[in-house]
């Protein structure tokens, strides 16, 4: 079973990337700030990773680097309303595996992240 | 006594991230106009009502500042204001291609060009928050004031509070970093929203 781990300061968008994601089998943790994130990949073996960019305190893109040296395996999915071509292209040459933007569409969510995965 | 809270905590996360989504587009449209990436810091959401967002307001803005606000209607009814430290405007304009620094310093062309980046920003947000619930928002006219401290904007965001309404108040204190230039430029976003129209927002969300 494939883990997910789940990156965003709001609870309301957790519970929506929780909804679209909860019956295709995966497991799901949340955190909703970095620290929470780092502790959680101390603990578990996640296979992928969905973020959120903005964050009060540490930016998502701040987390980045630290996520991918904690957990190299974990591929990422950003979620954010961050919608600027300049930003998706410095966050997928940065190692991002997908680049999506909010409000979340679930299928386009459960769509790219089975494609991520089965690739993997 | 203490009042009874309007809505629960979670409640204020989803307004707050309808919200927050909506400032996030306008990053986007700030980028096209500097023609360069504008990266997004937040210290984060803060809501609050009357006396405590006043306060939230003279905490962040010491000395002068301009300050614009866009008021909005429809099914929802409320005030969005974008409110820039009088140096920050100057640095902010100073971004912008095709226009002229002396002219900036000058002060012949910050009110005029301040009024229609606030406007663009401000609509871009609004209009992103009725798309995620199905509501299509209309503008009144932008309102603008230049050079005015803490205090005058902290009149000018709550003036049209009216006593026995209830209004949630948003603050998100957003730099602005222009990557080319390294200049970090601290603006204010403010958003008030009436309680009903906060309730048809979750209500849209079939979250009330």
């Amino acid at each position: 079973m494939k883990t997910i781990l789940i990156i965003d300061d709001s609870s309301y968008s957790r519970h929506l990337i929780q909804q679209a994601l909860q019956d295709e089998g995966y497991t799901l943790l949340q955190a909703d700030n970095d620290l929470s994130a780092l502790e959680q990949l101390q603990n578990h073996a996640v296979d992928l990773i969905t973020l959120d960019l903005i964050m009060p305190g540490i930016s998502g893109e701040e987390l980045l680097p630290r996520l991918k040296a904690l957990a190299p395996q974990a591929r990422i999915v950003v979620l954010t309303a961050d919608v600027q071509t300049l930003s998706k292209e410095a966050l997928l040459a940065g190692g991002v595996d997908a680049y999506l933007h909010k409000p979340i569409n679930p299928e386009q969510l459960r769509t790219t992240i089975r494609q991520i995965l089965q690739k993997k | 006594m203490s009042a009874q809270p309007l809505f629960s905590d979670y409640n204020l996360d989803v307004i707050a991230e309808i919200i927050s989504i909506g400032v996030g587009r306008a990053a986007n449209v700030l980028s096209t106009l500097m023609k360069q990436r504008v990266l997004i810091k937040t210290s984060g959401t803060h809501i609050a009502e009357g006396p405590e967002l006043r306060q939230f307001i003279l905490d962040h803005f010491q000395g002068l500042g301009n300050g614009l606000r866009l008021q909005f209607h429809g099914r929802l009814e409320g005030n969005a204001y974008l409110v820039v430290g009088k140096q920050e405007t100057l640095q902010l304009l100073a971004q912008l291609p095709n226009v002229s620094p002396e002219l900036i310093q000058l002060g012949i062309v910050e009110m005029d060009t301040f009024a229609e980046i606030g406007n663009i920003l401000l609509s871009s947000s609004i209009s992103t928050i009725g798309e995620q619930i199905g509501i299509r928002l209309r503008f009144h006219p932008p309102q603008t004031l230049m050079n005015i401290t803490g205090e005058e904007i902290a009149t000018f965001v709550l003036s049209q509070s009216e006593p026995n309404q209830h209004h949630i108040g948003l603050f998100f204190t957003t730099q602005l970093q222009a990557r080319m230039a390294i200049v970090e430029i601290p603006i204010g976003i403010i958003f008030r929203l009436t309680k009903e129209s906060a309730e048809i927002i979750l209500q849209s969300l079939n979250i009330l």
